[in-house]
């Protein structure tokens, strides 16, 4: 049956408006024709293999037929097919595109929660450490913060740092959007550095200002999407030199 | 005859076959090699793109059905617009048929 398939092939290949199905249907029916002719030669005598390309031969030319039957076909489905497996896979991309957005998401959100310090943020000489964390619940954002010191900048000036971090309630979701503002009321002092970053699970920030040395005490007033949280936070100058 | 002349009249012959009863596409040409003897040397493969566009057409429709062998073959039945195309068709073949014959049958051979 190598001619049948030979000849059935070269027909296809003048199909190119045939969908696969169109394509399919043809050449079983063109090969159902074939084994009904070579079966009738065969029934009246004519040797198998004589048989398949007298058969063959009876059909004509595979692109006279191939072309005649393509004028037949309309582009319309082709295309409309072609579109469609277009749209699938810009589906599946996105999708991927969004496992991946989520999967970035939770990566930066349980950092946040399990391992916020692993950020690097530092602008200075880290000189003390202060215990803190403290979390503030706004909706469905929490601002943690993690991290406070004293340290010493490339001018020889004391500063108060607090390091924070910015997430959502949610673990498979974006940080949100709304940046907090951090006051401080101890030497009526600005942020200096600010500076930070993350994706978009979770957005970290370093807010930094000037200290004068021995303060006792630094209050931070944080106002976070209208709730307002204040915190006492002494410092402990031991061993700063 | 010429092969142009084949294919004009091919969708006109299956039309014919149908009206009697569904046929798959071998079973066509065997009918028609029967009916028509060595006059009408057609190619057998010719007989599907006209098919298909009488399938387009809407003239004709198609089904899957076991033939008599009990492989299961795809056979066409003639609609009712197939119908109307086929009685269109033949008178239009019966002109041309008589006018044809008029002039022939007149020719002087000398």
């Amino acid at each position: 049956m190598e001619d049948f398939k030979d000849f059935l092939d070269a027909v296809c290949r003048f199909l190119p408006r045939a969908t696969e199905e169109e394509r399919a249907a043809l050449r079983k029916e063109l090969s159902d024709h074939l084994c009904d002719h070579a079966e009738f030669l065969e029934q009246c005598g004519v040797p198998p293999e004589e048989a398949a390309q007298r058969a063959v031969a009876a059909m004509g030319s595979a692109e006279i037929i191939g072309r005649d039957y393509n004028a037949t076909l309309s582009p319309v489905w082709l295309l409309i097919g072609r579109i469609c497996k277009t749209v699938s896979v810009l589906l599946i991309l996105l999708s991927v595109g969004m496992l991946l957005n989520t999967g970035g998401n939770l990566a930066g959100n349980l950092k946040a929660r399990f391992s916020p310090a692993s950020y690097a943020m530092s602008h200075g000489q880290m000189l003390t450490q202060i215990p803190l964390d403290e979390k503030i619940s706004v909706g469905r954002s929490i601002l943690r913060c993690y991290g406070a010191g004293i340290g010493l900048d490339a001018q020889s000036e004391y500063f108060f740092y607090l390091d924070t971090v910015l997430y959502n309630r949610n673990p498979l979701q974006a940080a949100p959007q709304c940046t907090p503002l951090l006051e401080v009321a101890a030497d009526g002092t600005v942020d200096r550095f600010g500076g930070g970053g993350g994706s978009g699970g979770a957005y970290w920030r370093q807010w930094c200002y000037a200290l004068s040395y021995g303060a006792p005490a630094i209050t931070v007033s944080i106002t976070y999407a209208g709730q307002v949280t204040s915190l006492e936070i002494p410092l402990n100058w031991e061993g700063v030199p | 005859m010429k092969r142009k002349q084949v294919m004009a009249h091919t969708s006109l012959l299956v039309l014919a076959l149908l009206s009697a009863e569904d046929m798959y596409g071998y079973q066509m040409i065997a009918a028609l090699s029967g009916k028509l003897d060595s006059t009408f040397a057609m190619k057998e493969g010719t007989l599907y793109p006209i098919l298909h566009a009488l399938e387009n057409d809407g003239s004709v429709t198609s089904y899957e059905k076991e033939a008599a062998a009990g492989k299961p073959r795809k056979y066409y039945h003639l609609t009712m617009k197939g119908k109307l195309q086929l009685r269109e068709e033949q008178s239009q073949w019966r002109a041309y048929q008589r006018a044809v014959d008029a002039v022939v049958s007149s020719a002087v051979l000398a």
